[in-house]
């Protein structure tokens, strides 16, 4: 049922997006190509989802929020490499980067709500005791050291021999 | 209220099964989502969380920022007593907490403070129990260039977690957290020995082709004043005085000891010809003779 749930709004989103939103979301992106862009019409996308889930007395829990969030946001990455902005980091670092961003948008909706906090600490100490954190960890640590080794190779490159004007112009004609 | 502004609190009731429906290559960066999420509530705040990571410079610097809320969350969620009590320490080591130290773990060299690195549980919970203001951000104002006039985190003991704004320095003065021992730092390749060994390979490689070259050609690569090891070019040194020019350096001066003395007395040349004598430095026969004898 939930596997449902899930595909149908994946669905919707993607209607959402290449459909019924789509002149004013590439207006938005053709503007301002940035993580910061697609973070805010991700949050108000699946902000919109969850109060209209809410208003019909089905909310809808967290794993389905975020399946739907990460799958909008594939579909506004797909976007923006097809218009050609750039992506200094990666596709990857582009996504990842969102997400947090929404993260960030979201934890603003809650921040100082004494109860909220509290709860906050109770779960982490769960997540620290079911192996989540240590997992999290592992994760992050292995995204920078990834992306430390991608610059040291760019490091690298800076020093190679420039190529010879005069070949390089041959190269260039044989491959016109 | 929607579901996502009850926030932490809706969560809690799915935190086992968070990303049950994450497609698969999104679930670990939707859990550090979820755990930035609830580190950033209980503790740091989405403006100080904010802060730091528009000010972090580049994805590598961006996910530090992402590292250091998790371990702050963690291990104040720990240490529940509050950080910042003397207690909190010892509760963190004993609710088992893993441990996660921040700095120069990995990255070029230095230049990114930034990373996340197992480390000792109870020194971290250490750290945490005795940092003012709190040491888990404090790399990221020397490292990833906050503004000037950021956003620090103090904990009161008595008080909590509270943020306030203050400038870099101080973040980076009370950074009392060493940079964990667990993944050494990695030095930058140009300092490190492989690319040390490379680069004098190559340098000489590069003049032994040069040397190479020039002999297939038939000439010889030509040394100080143009003269060769086999003496060709001498002649063009001689014709056009370049041999004859000074050198740049000066020769060196003799030391005090060896400087002219004043002339012996009487009595030091008969002491010094009956020393040269005595070891046969001196033969009288050979037309030497002590002051005053006939040889």
């Amino acid at each position: 049922m939930s596997q449902e749930l899930v595909d149908s709004l994946n669905k919707q989103v993607e209607q959402y997006i290449h459909g019924t939103a789509r002149e004013e979301i590439l207006a938005q992106l053709e503007q301002n190509p940035t993580t910061d862009t697609m973070a805010q019409i991700v949050h108000d996308l699946i902000m919109g989802l969850a109060e209209t889930a809410n208003s019909r007395g089905a909310p809808v829990e967290l794993d389905i929020i975020l399946a739907v969030a990460t799958e909008a946001i594939d579909i506004l990455a797909e976007i923006i490499e097809a218009m050609g902005a750039p992506e200094p980091e990666g596709p990857d670092a582009l996504r990842e980067e969102t997400l947090v961003k929404i993260v960030i948008l979201h934890m603003e909706s809650v921040q100082d709500d004494p109860e909220e906090k509290a709860a906050a600490m109770e779960m982490l100490q769960e997540l620290t005791a079911d192996g989540s954190v240590d997992e999290a960890m592992g994760y992050v640590q292995k995204r920078t050291q990834m992306t430390a080794e991608q610059m040291r190779a760019q490091g690298e490159g800076m020093v190679a021999p420039k190529m010879n004007p005069l070949s390089e112009g041959v190269q260039k004609g044989l491959m016109q | 209220m929607s579901i996502l502004k009850k926030g932490v609190k809706a969560i809690k009731k799915v935190a086992k099964k968070a990303v049950g429906f994450v497609k698969k290559y999104w679930k670990q960066i939707a859990l550090v989502a979820l755990i930035v999420f609830t580190a950033g509530v209980a503790t740091l705040g989405a403006g100080a969380f904010s802060a730091a990571w528009t000010g972090a410079a580049g994805f590598s610097a961006k996910m530090g920022v992402v590292g250091s809320t998790m371990w702050t969350g963690v291990t104040a969620a720990a240490g529940s007593l509050g950080i910042g009590g003397g207690a909190s320490g010892t509760v963190a080591a004993q609710a088992g907490v893993t441990g996660y130290g921040l700095g120069a773990g990995m990255g070029l060299g230095n230049s990114f403070g930034l990373g996340v690195a197992g480390a000792n549980a109870s020194a971290a919970a250490t750290a945490a129990a005795t940092a003012t203001p709190l040491a888990g951000i404090s790399p990221l104002a020397s490292s990833v260039g906050l503004p000037a006039n950021g956003v620090g985190i103090a904990v009161n003991p008595a008080t909590g977690l509270s943020v306030a704004p203050t400038t870099a320095k101080t973040f980076a003065a009370a950074n009392t957290m060493a940079p964990s021992a667990a993944v050494p730092a990695k030095a930058g390749f140009f300092s490190s020995d492989l690319a040390k060994s490379a680069l004098i390979t190559t340098g000489g490689n590069m003049i032994s082709g040069y040397a190479a070259g020039k002999a297939a050609e038939g000439e010889d690569p030509k040394g100080f004043w143009g003269v060769d090891l086999s003496g060709k070019g001498q002649d063009v040194a001689f014709n056009s005085g370049l041999m004859n020019q000074q050198p740049a350096f000066s020769a060196p001066q003799a030391p005090q000891d060896f400087a002219p003395q004043a002339p012996m007395s009487p009595q030091q040349q008969m002491e010094m010809f009956r020393y040269q004598q005595q070891y046969g430095l001196m033969n009288p026969q050979n037309g030497y003779a002590a002051p005053g004898v006939p040889a």
